[in-house]
């Protein structure tokens, strides 16, 4: 069979991959056939028959030769019935036909069928304007209906809070079950009865329990499954639609805003764009709402004596600008620190540490808040391969294995998660999970394997699967200094056996998950938050980086390792430097050559001392060494590890400023809150976990007294007498390009419709393998291990400002296993105090038997619960005591 | 020349006694034609529910963008109209309207009407948004359609 095949499709011949169905083949030839069931990541159902074409083959004479009419032309033998687009594949020399009479009279035959039972109530349906069938009705349709008798109804019916079902308008394609079983992995939707009386419900016709995606509404080609919190708002047309890049996860999702006036009234995909397309997660799909919260800031607020009063912009920059520039003046420039910005776009990150190390001189900086200890600002980098060509997230879901280490992914990326699904299900891909919970990709029904670690043991596991993976010895295709490393490593390590007693899996299954992830030919590994603020994290990236390398998931041409962020833009802040120890694009401050450009560019010689990692930074201002700190974009009072010692920080330094949208935790203790933009109201690049940038439009403009991030700074950057000027995002834009290594030679007008990945050509660090030790652990007390993780329903303080997401959510949960909850005579919904050594907090308690006996599990993210007033986790993370304080009420 | 004026003086003392069709505006006004297109009205159901549903087809077929509607849910314990959307605000500007009718014609639900108001004047800009409480017909005209 060769590769690709000639097909004619309306007379139009092109060459198209062996194997496509006729409908892509047919959109290639730029002709349209009408669809309705089929959907491009899901198989080929042939459950509507509206992409009927007449299909035919070259005749063929004596000799298998082809017959040739009276005009020279090849006689095609037309197939007698008229066949399914969508699930018929093309053959050499096949012969299509989508308007001839044949297949128009088909066409319309079915369109009759559809309409059958359909109520036409198009004027009142909120799919009405942008429905397919609405669209086919009028392009395809008869306008008149032969269907003298009555209509078959349903009774409609809200499945939980995000979907309304008005089955009446159902044309069973199939859609909303099959995407939710094959990419969400939900199982949630099914088909009642058969036939004519065919109707999709959840199995109980109770409320879905799902990940209340809303996915199923967005590919509904009809108004049968409609969004509840969007009901009636308008109707498509009313609505201006901008495309920007969600400021949740770090997938990138490309978001679709539907904008009436100044509203943001919904949120869906694109349909053909991003990295996306049709998919949004809860958070992309409700979690705009905090854009027009009534809460939000409406002007700058300064502390003139005592109080937080509203000031006006050029004031707030003039007292902000006056107080760095006498703290720099009495205590030195690194008596001040920056702290935030992964929720930022790139543009925003890059003037943030360009106001920090170029303006006012301290390399204090950094994004990763969250963070427990100190890790390099290359480290990540290296783990994921130095800029080498790195995975993309089609990829990902086309790889033969994929390990997952450490995070929920449902909580943290569901866009990946949704893609694993994805794979598992059509591609054969196979799952590994690294997880001490039972997480959703763990479950038994994605045929994956669950490692279930021991909690605290995630760095033994990592190296004992590089233990194991270097048992078959060196992979091929890795830099000749890079094997000989990994020799010396494998000696180092030992075996895997001693990992296995340490992480409570058996040396035979690491040995196994470690063949698997060796052998497959496409394969990936995927870490983020769990270890990147994990305490012992430096250790831990660097035993993925050797991990990496062993299993050949690092190799000179390409990186299969994948970091998934906290945030939407934290590979953006790795990048742009948002890290105290480098520049943007991972330049080494003390190599005298290559921070050249930022030096001539800056017109300032730079501070070549690492700074303060965000960890230092709150120990420093807590004891008093940091004077000054700018707090952009973050909740520091919640996201700081130490609640006692955060407190304590904002307590003692001369100037806190805070760049937020509300009037947070953190910006109430703040000397000068500028009022900033939300994603939405502000254009920007933010890079996604694959590194590609993309590029976000504008949707409203800022609210009354609020400004871009961006503004802000250069604003204060002109008040300590920078002579910026930036006119727009694209100016720093060029700017990044021109100096950032990597970035190198990215257009603004290149970034759309799909931006690039960024790639370096020569990577932008050596390889590092070392045998990663944890630091001397501190002693791991006795009581429970601490875990927390994302949740899917919120993420960042953004989230719970809004209406959908923390009603989606409900209140903070302790999640005990049931044989612990026994031990310590708890039952589900007392009351417990979690205590640690820092401090204690109070919530209700469940009992989950996906977490794992000896542990319990919170959630953080929730406004109500901060986790940091436990204490600081130390060593290989948090021990702490439950007990019970109150039973759960009876009914309740 | 005496001939000419003649007829021409024969021409006017005709009309002198002829009688005058001026309408003696604003204490006699006209009857106006049953397809006179005027200050838009908005019709009720027999029993007194709102016809409009708020599906916004009037606003989008409006040649002038005249006409904003924001649709919402009815409370099922007090309906606004027989379905589930009514229109919880209704505003014709009546400065952009043309009186063309076009959103008579798309109406699916027969509930606009250009009527026969002409008497359109007023002394404020704002006062000629016109807004739903002043276009829906009191609960006394329920069922009342115009004849066209």
């Amino acid at each position: 069979m060769s590769a690709t095949v000639k097909v004619t499709v309306d007379g139009r011949t092109i060459e198209v991959p062996a194997g496509t169905l006729i409908t892509d083949a047919a959109r290639e030839a730029e002709v349209h056939v009408p669809i309705f069931c089929a959907h491009s990541k899901l198989p080929p159902l042939g459950a509507c028959r509206i992409c009927v074409v007449e299909v035919g083959m070259p005749k063929l004479g004596p000799g298998r030769l082809p017959v040739t009419g009276a005009d020279g032309a090849p006689e095609i033998a037309w197939l007698p019935k008229v066949q399914t687009g969508c699930t018929t594949t093309v053959a050499d020399g096949m012969h299509v036909r989508t308007d001839s009479a044949v297949a128009v009279k088909a066409r319309k035959g079915v369109m009759e069928f559809l309409l059958v039972n359909h109520p036409l109530d198009c004027p009142v349906c909120d799919e009405g304007g942008e429905c397919q069938l609405q669209d086919l009705a009028f392009a395809f349709g008869a306008d008149f209906s032969r269907m003298a008798d009555a209509k078959r109804t349903f009774v409609s019916e809200d499945l939980g809070p995000i979907v309304k079902k008005e089955a009446n308008r159902c044309i069973v394609c199939m859609r909303c079950v099959r995407y939710c079983d094959e990419m969400m992995g939900d199982d949630a939707l099914t088909a009642h009865q058969r036939g004519v009386l065919t109707e999709i419900s959840s199995f109980n016709r109770q409320p879905l329990e799902c990940e209340q995606c809303g996915n199923c509404i967005e590919v509904c080609p009809v108004g049968a499954l409609t969004a509840l919190p969007y009901r009636f708002k308008a109707r498509p047309w009313d609505l201006r639609q901008h495309i920007t890049v969600c400021p949740y996860c770090p997938a990138g999702c490309s978001v679709r805003l539907g904008v009436r006036g100044m509203e943001i009234l919904r949120a869906r995909g694109t349909e053909f764009r991003g990295v996306n397309q049709e998919y949004l997660c809860v958070r992309g799909r409700f979690g705009y709402e905090f854009v027009s919260s009534p809460d939000r800031l409406s002007s700058p607020l300064l502390r003139l004596g005592g109080s937080l009063a509203p000031a006006g912009f050029d004031e707030a920059v003039t007292y902000a600008a006056a107080r760095l520039r006498d703290i720099a003046a009495a205590h030195g420039p690194q008596a001040i620190a920056f702290l935030g910005g992964d929720k930022l776009n790139l543009e925003e990150q890059y003037l943030f540490q360009k106001l920090a190390r170029g303006v006012l001189g301290t390399s204090n900086v950094d994004a990763r808040t969250r963070a427990t200890a100190r890790l390099p600002g290359d480290a990540i980098l290296r783990a994921t391969g130095a800029g080498r060509p790195s995975l993309t997230l089609d990829q990902l879901s086309r790889a033969g294995e994929a390990l997952v280490l450490g995070d929920d992914l449902q909580g943290e990326a569901p866009y990946v998660q949704s893609l694993l699904i994805l794979g598992q299900h059509q591609n054969g891909l196979h799952l590994t999970v690294a997880h001490p919970r039972r997480v959703k990709l763990a479950r038994s029904k994605f045929g994956g394997e669950w490692l279930a670690l021991k909690p605290g043991s995630e760095l033994t596991l990592v190296n004992a699967l590089t233990a194991a993976s270097l048992e078959a010895g060196v992979p091929a295709g890795v830099p000749a200094e890079v094997g000989a490393a990994l020799a010396s490593l494998a000696s180092a390590l030992g075996s895997p056996e001693a990992g296995a007693r340490e992480t409570g899996i058996s040396a035979d299954d690491l040995r196994r998950a470690a063949k698997r992830l060796c052998a497959a030919d496409q394969k990936a590994i995927v870490f983020g938050r769990a270890y990147t603020e994990h305490p012992q994290a430096a250790a831990l990236v660097q035993a993925i980086e050797n991990l990496g390398w062993a299993s050949g998931a690092l190799t000179a041409k390409r990186a299969s390792v994948m970091f998934v962020g906290p945030q939407h833009d934290s590979q953006g802040a790795l990048d742009m430097g948002l890290t105290p120890d480098r520049l943007p694009g991972y330049v080494d401050p003390a190599d005298a050559a290559a921070r050249r450009p930022f030096e001539q560019q800056w017109g300032a010689a730079l501070d070549l001392s690492p700074g303060l990692s965000a960890p230092e930074i709150l120990e420093a201002a807590a004891e008093g060494r940091v004077k000054a700190l700018w707090i952009v974009a973050d909740e520091w009072v919640k996201s700081a590890p130490d609640r006692a010692r955060i407190e304590r920080a904002l307590e003692r330094c001369e100037l806190v400023i805070v760049n937020d949208l509300f009037l947070t935790a953190t910006a109430k203790r703040a000397h000068v809150v500028f009022a900033a933009a939300s994603f939405a109201e502000k254009e920007g690049v933010a890079v996604n976990c694959e590194r590609r940038l993309q590029r976000s439009a504008r949707a409203i403009s800022p609210r009354r007294g609020a400004r871009p991030d961006g503004e802000i700074f250069q604003a204060v950057a002109r008040g300590l007498g920078a002579t910026w000027s930036y006119r727009t995002p694209e100016d720093v834009f060029r700017e990044i390009a021109r100096l950032t290594p990597g970035y190198q030679g990215l257009s603004w007008a290149q970034l759309l419709p799909l931006g690039p990945q960024w790639t370096s050509p020569a990577p932008l660090a050596g390889p590092r393998i070392a045998p990663a030790i944890a630091p001397a652990a501190a002693e791991a007390g006795d009581g429970l291990w601490m875990l927390s993780g994302g949740t899917l329903f919120l993420q960042g303080s953004l989230s719970y400002r809004g209406a959908q997401l923390p009603k989606l959510a409900g209140e903070a949960r302790a999640r005990l296993h049931p044989d612990q909850a026994q031990r310590l005579g708890i039952g589900d919904g007392d009351t417990v105090e979690i205590a640690g050594s820092g401090g204690s907090v109070t919530l209700a308690a469940t009992l989950d038997d996906a977490v794992p006996a000896g542990s319990v599990f919170v959630p953080y993210a929730f406004r109500e619960c901060d986790l940091n007033r436990l204490g600081a986790p130390a060593g290989a993370g948090l021990r702490v005591r439950v007990r019970k304080t109150a039973a759960a009420l009876v009914g309740a | 020349m005496l001939k000419e004026l003649g007829q021409g003086l024969g021409v006017t003392l005709g009309n002198l006694f002829k009688k005058p069709f001026t309408v003696q505006y604003p204490e006699e006004k006209l009857e106006m034609f049953p397809r006179f297109r005027g200050l838009h009205i908005l019709t009720r159901h027999e029993d007194g529910l709102e016809r409009c549903v708020g599906c916004e087809l009037c606003a989008v077929a409006c040649p002038a963008d005249a006409i904003f509607v924001k649709a919402a849910e009815n409370d099922p314990q007090r309906p606004n109209t027989h379905g589930e959307r009514y229109a919880e605000r209704y505003e014709i500007n009546m400065l952009r309207c043309i009186f063309c009718g076009m959103c008579e014609e798309a109406c699916p639900e027969d509930a606009i009407y250009l009527e026969k108001n002409y008497e359109l004047s007023d002394y404020d800009r704002d006062a000629f948004i016109y807004t739903k409480d002043e276009l829906l017909v009191g609960p006394e005209k329920s069922g009342y359609l115009p004849q066209r």
